[in-house]
């Protein structure tokens, strides 16, 4: 009997492995092939030779794109919104969350604006009336636009304000007993206890800035400003020529995959860089804050 | 055109601008019919344009100058007019410029006195124009002058009445060749978008003519293998692909050769099947005169049920691949073509530099060769005729008060981009580069701009006008090239500027694609079945169109593949004539009969 159970259980963990290493493999399978693809030369990359192995190995392909104006110049509008966006953002976070935690005993009120944060999140004006604010802020083009409409994620917020409530409460008790002020305690108690959440919510921020295109679509009129994610969605949309006219730049484009793979690759690697920093705080972080007493 | 001027022996050797004359008479010839009877308003001085604003470049040893058409009547505006408009992008700039500050726009200020404002700017990402021009009607902050606008938003804005009616300033001012002429052709095929009930709402959006215009595109060293010569009829098309499927001549794995390249629609852009249905008279989706000079639809006529017979009977024997139906257009480009499995495509001049590089690359013996369409067994030969005309128009917002100026300003553009005469090469430093020692001109490398796609010329970021909006002569390239051949070719090597240099000869390819070109849009007008229907759908299309086409599209895969017999063909006709087809009929010849 014991044996069977045995056997079983191993060949549910056996099956278990397979097919996550299958799933694993699946998921890379994509990155890889790309990552291949941008390390090809243009005729076998075009003529979809190209696998999971480069063919005609070579690394022009990053050098035309690391050369490419238009390309670094919206990799720093990107770089400079994740850097702005995301501090912007777990400040707003830290301060709302920190008063919100409190019972309304305390912050008298506090329901009241709970309830104008909740409705916030879950209805938004729509497009074209955030067009027209951001427009008439004169926010069109500046980097404002990309940071300032999401400047609070709500959603960050109830996360972060849920952490802050399972700080014991009589840690906070015995600093106010020494005299120390809200600021005091925010900074000396909350912030320190809440590292898991705080950093775990900083890379939400950081991926959703860096991966958010259609922010950038709407608010930049010149796309002299695209941010990077929003320019390589031009540059890699395939075209369809069926009803339109043919142009020698577009040819140019749909025969370009080498360096679109390039582009998709150094696009991806930062946030590939960011994440192994934050990984351990990542998992324990999300499952905090998710109970409560 | 072509023959060359005998030369008097005795003679001294004439000079490169005798010559240019002496060779260029018949060119010089037209060129002076054209301009004989111009209207005063374009017969001004030059103005005073500061040398440093000049394109070209005269003081360098083997450089050349630049003509600049006379300037305008009443131009340069004074005080200058600050206009604000939407344009198409993304491009580089020189250092320190942006796209309201290039040599093309400080060139335009000079001469016209307009100053442009960038209203917004977008790809060529369809969602991506729609989102802004969107934006812009809800905003309530229309552009001056609006660029490349999409037949949804252009309806849009003429429902709503916010369009300025140009006709009267149009006919005031216009061009009277590079506009007026220009967009002349196919019996006023330009204005089919941009003039609504008679009036001129906009200006139409011109491409490259015959642009794609189908070609006959074969290896040659595959012809030479089978011993065969580049086939002219349909039965020796289909002889010479038979030949090249049994001698299995592909360079993927046994028994991979395809015998022509076909995609998942007949009637396309590349690697399309149109030519043989020409060759029956019939273009699958268009509408063409029948007998009585009512418009009828092609797909249902008997000689589709003939032609679908033909590639039934190919596609049994293995002359397609097995899946094209499944391929688009680039995928037979690069996967078949080169990829070197299949030595057969009929596609557009432009195949020279798509699809056909990479088969040289990939197999460096690879030899193509083009020729005309083949003709069929009662020697029609017709192809599919691509209108230049895209489905966008330029337009001017109700109410802009200096209509006039702005077609003013396209007119001279157009004058001195698309007149060889005025040898416009672009600006030294941002469009081309001298090289020091050989003194030749570096004219693509130095400014490729591979990793955003496009080809960084940055002069297409002039403002309207410029090439960047869009052409308007639609045989501008093909001018180009005869100028080259024609002209430049005449001049001697040693008296030759480095810039006819550069551009007489080239490699195998790009020669062949000059030739091809030169080549398609001599057969433009006289080989294209032409959609006859040129308007915005019918009621019964909006609603019933998609899933006839859906239904036609099927039905002809199934027919070809063998999924579906033959007969089956008739019972589509009747399901097409019951499920919408009779009514849409009477809506197309409604607004046909009312046309004339």
């Amino acid at each position: 009997m014991i044996r069977e159970q045995k056997l079983s259980s191993r060949l549910f963990d056996g099956f278990n492995y397979i097919f996550l290493t299958a799933f694993a493999i699946l998921c890379l399978a994509p990155m890889v092939h790309i990552f291949a693809v941008s390390l090809s030369g243009r005729a076998p990359a075009t003529a979809g030779f190209v696998s999971f192995f480069p063919l005609d190995f070579t690394i022009e392909n990053y050098q035309e794109v690391m050369g490419s104006r238009t390309f670094l110049r919206s990799f720093m509008i990107s770089v400079a919104r994740v850097l702005t966006g995301t501090s912007l953002n777990m400040a707003l976070v830290i301060l709302t969350a920190y008063p919100l935690s409190k019972t309304p005993r305390v912050f008298k009120g506090r329901n009241l604006f709970m309830w104008f944060f909740v409705f916030a999140m879950l209805f938004d004006g729509g497009l074209i009336p955030s067009f027209l604010v951001v427009r008439s802020l004169g926010l069109l083009n500046t980097l404002g636009s990309l940071i300032l409409p999401n400047a609070v994620p709500i959603f960050s917020v109830i996360l972060m304000m849920n952490f802050f409530r399972d700080v014991p409460k009589e840690l906070e008790e015995s600093a106010l007993i020494d005299g120390a002020s809200h600021w005091k305690v925010l900074w000396f108690i909350y912030i320190p206890l809440s590292l898991p959440a705080i950093a775990t919510l900083t890379l939400f921020a950081a991926v959703n800035h860096w991966n958010a295109w259609f922010d950038g679509l709407i608010f930049m009129t010149d796309n002299a400003n695209y941010p990077m994610q929003t320019f390589l969605r031009t540059v890699v949309v395939e075209l369809d020529l069926t009803n339109v006219g043919i142009d020698p730049r577009d040819l140019q484009r749909l025969s370009d995959r080498a360096i679109r793979g390039a582009q998709i690759i150094v696009a991806t690697v930062p946030i590939l860089v960011v994440y192994p920093f934050l990984q351990r705080y990542f998992i324990s972080g999300i499952k905090l804050g998710a109970i409560k007493e | 055109m072509n023959k060359k001027l005998p030369r008097d022996a005795s003679n001294l050797k004439p000079s490169r601008r005798d010559f240019l004359r002496l060779s260029g008479a018949s060119m010089a010839a037209m060129m002076m019919a054209r301009y004989g009877g111009l209207p005063s308003v374009f017969a001004q001085g030059m103005g005073d344009i500061p040398a440093e604003l000049h394109p070209g470049s005269p003081n360098n040893p083997r450089g050349w100058t630049t003509n600049l058409p006379p300037i305008p009547e009443g131009m340069p505006v004074d005080p200058p007019v600050t206009i604000t408009g939407s344009r198409r992008g993304p491009w580089e700039f020189a250092d320190g410029d942006d796209i309201e500050n290039t040599n093309f726009t400080r060139l335009n200020a000079a001469v016209t006195g307009i100053i442009w404002k960038l209203a917004f700017s977008w790809t060529d990402n369809e969602e991506e124009v729609l989102q802004k021009y969107n934006l812009a009607i809800a905003s309530n902050e229309l552009p001056d002058f609006m660029e490349t606008v999409p037949l949804q938003i252009y309806g849009e804005l003429l429902e709503n009445d916010l369009v300025e009616d140009i006709t009267d300033v149009w006919d005031a001012v216009a061009h009277p060749v590079w506009l007026k002429e220009a967009w002349s052709f196919g019996d006023g095929a330009a204005w089919q978008y941009a003039e609504v009930n008679g009036r001129k709402m906009g200006l139409p959006h011109t491409e490259q003519a015959a642009q794609n215009d189908k070609l006959l595109w074969i290896r040659q060293d595959w012809l030479d293998a089978v011993g065969m010569s580049l086939p002219t009829t349909i039965d020796e098309l289909y002889a010479v692909a038979k030949a090249f499927v049994d001698a299995d001549l592909g360079s993927g794995g046994e028994g991979s050769t395809i015998g022509i390249a076909a995609a998942n629609n007949f009637v396309t852009w590349y690697s399309s099947l149109d030519p043989i249905f020409g060759a029956w008279g019939v273009m699958p989706g268009s509408w063409t005169p029948d007998a009585n000079g009512d418009l009828q639809y092609n797909s249902v006529l008997p000689e589709i049920k003939e032609v679908l017979g033909v590639l039934r009977q190919w596609y049994a024997e293995g002359i397609f691949a097995r899946d094209f139906f499944t391929l688009r257009p680039p995928q037979t480009a690069f996967g078949q073509i080169g990829a070197n499995t299949c030595g057969i495509t009929m596609s557009p001049a432009f195949a020279a530099l798509f699809g056909l590089p990479d088969s040289v690359t990939n197999d460096p013996s690879a030899r193509w060769t083009f020729g005309d369409i083949p003709a069929g067994p009662t020697g029609i030969k017709k192809k599919a005729w691509s209108n230049p005309v895209v489905d966008s128009v330029f337009c001017f917002r109700k109410g802009f008060e200096h209509v006039d100026l702005v077609l003013k300003q396209i007119g001279w553009w157009a004058e001195l981009l698309q007149n060889p005469e005025n040898r416009y090469h672009g600006f030294e430093g941002t469009d081309y580069y001298w090289r020091n020692d050989a003194g030749e001109v570096d004219s693509m490398g130095a400014n490729l701009d591979l990793a955003s796609g496009y080809d960084g010329n940055k002069h297409i970021w002039g403002p309207p006008g410029t090439n960047g909006s869009a052409l308007t002569e639609p045989r501008f390239e093909t001018n180009w090239i005869k100028h080259r051949r024609e002209v430049w070719a005449n001049v001697p090597e040693d008296e030759r500027d480095a810039y006819m240099e550069a551009f007489l000869g080239g490699d195998e390819l790009s020669v062949m694609w000059d030739d091809a070109n030169v080549f398609a849009v001599d057969h433009w007008e006289a080989d294209g079945i032409r959609n006859h229907f040129t308007t915005f759908p019918t009621r019964t299309m909006e609603r019933a169109g998609s899933s006839l086409n859906d239904q036609e599209a099927e039905t002809f895969v199934n027919i070809v593949t063998g999924e579906a017999s033959l007969d089956d063909f008739d019972s589509f006709v009747e399901n097409w004539r019951n499920g919408g087809g009779d009514r849409i009929t009477d809506e197309v010849n409604e607004w046909w009969h009312g046309q004339i």
